[in-house]
């Protein structure tokens, strides 16, 4: 079917998200989809909880496992609305807690329900292991949930320890770390494979756009030559033998105006490809150590054995940008970590700061507020380049931005210092 | 919000789902391996162990049907394909579930729930939301009522509506977290396709007055005529010969300048590849800029490949009584289908995204035809 709707207010949209934009929607579908088990889990525990106990007449020592459980709740709820490091650490040390407070509450003076009600004691530990991740990428994740069993065990093993039993922990937290191990070790392996097979959308719209430039602008060129070149042949054709004055400075001005647009190679800009690169990584250097000194953890990720061969002024377009970006994760986005990627074709290299933070919706900025605007997109477009900001609330931004790269015609080859040309 | 439960994580990114087919195969390997472990840990507590054994190559050829339904090349996945599948697993359960019934095994540890589930979740990229809940309510029903008619006389330790719960435990846990994924994928992709319009129209006109681009079209249409006006300007006067020159200068000129103004995209493209375009109306131009990248990348992946003859490929662009224009594709190739797959599903997909009614003819020789609808 036809969607309409790729087209917004007369401009339209990409029809499919950056490989790295994607991927970090994926992670994030998975860690909500994680969230809604754990808390289906929790929820259902309630009853089952209230069942048991009641039903072998212990409906009165009730109180200690369901506030644990209201607990572990309240926790995952503030996990799933406001995923950050923080709040994820928060879920599952105090969600131990809960777990442990649990587990005392429900077995202390009744253990004729081991083991067989083991299915619903050890329900708080499951739930702990499908913690999930902040960030935009699946191998945390897997860390995260490690983490999460093990405090779970932990929680369990030192209360059913207390109260003179062998630890007994079910098979349900093993069997779930497994599957939630599988999937975000999937997601991996599947996210890798693609970034080898699928095409980067955005730098084939920039190819065509290429494209229909040079058509535009060899349209362009014929109206010139149509305009002088062809009335000049013609004048030499159907002309008087001699040519006055006037006809010569017409004819002279035209060749003028045809080799004022003579090809003039940047050779000049080349020279300083090299000096341009050795520059580029020293700065990029400076810059994530000047903000990991401020508290940020900044990331460098993707095709960084690209040599940059750019200009001086996409150089200092490129930084300026990154550091634009840097301040406002720093600044707005809540968290303390943010990803660069690299990546680079023959003719551009692509930039993309992800983090994981508020985000924030790109309508309801304020026209005169200049933000990414001015510090981001006119340094970037007036290197010639592109930029593109994905961010929604609670979502984390991504800025996309691109440079052209010059040509590489060997010229560089001379100008090698020996030192690896990291983008 | 309305149409996130309408649309499918694999109608507004096809390409995150491009796996293969593999994906759904490997979850439903996934799935019965755990059974298998299971099978095999409660091997005495079976009534019939022989039926969970006949019971596992259903929810393997569940993940098969799921893989082909999910196939680049074939029509929207639809809630016939879905419940055909969910059908296939449900007979896997009701086979073990009659090798599990009198015997001993925990209810908590009945594996065909859990492979049911698995079987769910690699449904997900590729139905919406709404399907999904229209599958998972009937489900969960019909694995709740199998459960009970087995393990209600198996055990006293719970009540019948915990017997209940814990059986459809894995089915409703697994519906549940699809939907959830589904939902939010969708919803957020579509934020953010939306937040990342507005933002395309600056860059655009940055490259296409490109002045060193201008100044070399310009050089390279008037190299051969320049010289020779300067040299007729500078002797101030025109002999026969200069005549004779500038007319066959001009026929040329006029011919270049001709086909340089009726170039379309796609011409450019054609000499840059060497394709046949059949274009006589001109309609390449009717596609907007995402159509011709889409279509680009197909052409240049597809020649840039081994396996591929060419001289072959042919694009025919014809215009339809509804305003609209039809573009048909063909190729040689001579690649497996696996290799073929892999090479062109990403740019097929994107291309899917662009136009209507895409289809692929999957035979030696490619044939892909679709629609671009009237401006």
């Amino acid at each position: 079917m036809w969607f309409p709707e790729f087209v917004s207010d007369g401009v339209a949209r990409v029809p499919v998200l950056p490989r790295a934009v994607a991927a970090g929607v994926s992670v994030f579908a998975v860690v909500r989809s994680g969230h809604a088990i754990a808390a289906i889990v929790l929820v259902v525990c309630i009853p089952g909880t209230v069942v048991t106990l009641a039903r072998f007449k212990y409906a009165g020592d009730l109180a200690v496992p369901l506030f644990a459980l209201v607990v572990m709740l309240g926790l995952l709820a503030l996990a799933a609305l406001h995923t950050t490091p923080l709040t994820l650490a928060l879920f599952l040390v105090l969600g131990s807690v809960a777990n442990y407070f649990y587990v005392y509450g429900a077995v202390a003076h009744h253990p004729e329900l081991l083991p067989t009600a083991l299915v619903l004691i050890n329900r708080p530990e499951t739930a702990l292991v499908l913690v999930g991740t902040s960030g935009k990428r699946p191998l945390p994740a897997v860390a995260w949930g490690i983490a999460g069993f093990l405090a779970g065990a932990a929680a369990t093993a030192i209360a059913d320890l207390q109260l003179g039993y062998p630890p007994q922990f079910g098979n349900g937290p093993a069997i779930t770390l497994a599957n939630y191990c599988a999937v975000y070790l999937g997601l991996s392996i599947v996210q890798r494979a693609q970034r080898l097979s699928v095409p980067d959308f955005l730098e084939l719209r920039g190819e065509t756009r290429r494209i229909e430039a040079e058509r535009t602008t060899e349209q362009g060129a014929v109206a010139l030559l149509h305009d002088t070149v062809l009335n000049d042949l013609a004048l030499v054709i159907n002309g008087p033998d001699v040519l006055d004055s006037r006809m010569t400075e017409r004819m002279l001005a035209d060749v003028a105006t045809l080799a004022a647009a003579d090809i003039l190679r940047p050779r000049d800009a080349q020279a300083l490809v090299a000096a341009s690169d050795g520059s580029l990584r020293n700065q990029m250097t400076q810059l994530v150590s000047d903000f990991q000194w401020r508290g940020l953890n900044v990331e460098f990720t993707g095709d960084t054995g690209t040599v940059a061969r750019m200009t001086p002024t996409a150089v200092t377009a490129a930084v300026g940008a990154l550091r634009a970006c840097l301040e406002n994760v720093l600044a707005h986005s809540g968290v303390g970590s943010a990803e660069i990627i690299v990546s680079s074709s023959t003719e551009f290299v692509t930039w993309t700061v992800n983090d994981a933070g508020t985000g924030f919706d790109q309508n309801a900025v304020p026209a005169d507020r200049l933000g990414l605007r001015s510090s981001v997109y006119r340094r970037v477009q007036s290197a010639g380049g592109t930029v593109k900001v994905w961010s929604a609330p609670g979502s984390g931004t991504s800025v996309l931005f691109t440079l052209p790269l010059l040509p590489d015609d060997g010229m560089n080859d001379e100008a090698d210092d020996g030192m690896p040309r990291d983008a | 919000m309305h149409d996130t439960w309408v649309r499918s994580p694999q109608d507004v990114d096809p390409l995150s789902w491009f796996t293969g087919p593999r994906m759904p195969i490997a979850f439903s390997i996934a799935g019965v391996l755990q059974g298998i472990a299971i099978i095999v840990i409660y091997w005495d507590s079976w009534s019939i162990v022989a039926l969970q054994i006949v019971a596992l190559p259903f929810f393997l050829a569940a993940g098969w049907l799921t893989a082909r339904s999910a196939h680049p090349g074939r029509r929207r996945f639809r809630l016939r394909d879905a419940a055909q599948i969910l059908a296939f697993a449900c007979v896997g359960v009701v086979i073990s579930a009659a090798g599990t019934y009198g015997g001993t095994v925990p209810v908590a540890q009945w594996w065909p729930g859990i492979a049911l589930g698995v079987t769910f979740v690699s449904l997900s990229p590729y139905c919406t939301p709404r399907k999904q809940l229209l599958c998972a309510i009937p489900l969960v029903v019909f694995v709740g009522v199998v459960g009970w008619i087995v393990f209600s006389s198996q055990t006293v330790f719970w009540p019948p509506a915990a017997i209940v719960i814990i059986a459809v435990g894995p089915v409703t846990i697994s519906a549940a977290a699809s939907v959830v994924f589904s939902y939010t994928f969708v919803s957020r992709t579509v934020a953010l396709l939306d937040s990342s319009a507005g933002t395309e129209g600056a860059a655009l006109s940055i490259e296409v007055t490109d002045p060193e681009l201008q100044k070399g079209t310009v050089a390279r249409m008037s190299a051969r005529v320049a010289p020779f006006i300067e040299s007729v300007a500078t002797a101030g006067e025109i002999t026969p010969e200069n005549r004779a020159l500038a007319a066959q200068l001009a026929r040329r000129l006029r011919t270049e300048l001709v086909t340089a103004t009726g170039r379309s995209w796609l011409d450019v493209v054609a000499h840059e590849t060497g394709i046949i375009v059949s274009d006589p109306a001109r309609l390449a131009d009717s596609m907007n800029e995402s159509q011709r990248a889409a279509l680009r990348g197909l052409l240049v992946a597809a020649m840039d490949s081994t396996g591929v003859d060419r001289r072959s490929l042919l694009i025919e662009l014809r215009a339809q009584p509804d305003g609209s224009t039809a573009v048909a594709l063909s190729i040689d190739m001579d690649l497996p289908e696996g290799r073929r797959l892999v090479l062109l599903a990403p740019y097929y997909l994107t291309l899917k995204t662009t136009v209507d009614d895409l289809s692929w003819d999957d035979g030696r020789r490619l044939l892909m035809q679709f629609k671009i609808p009237p401006a």
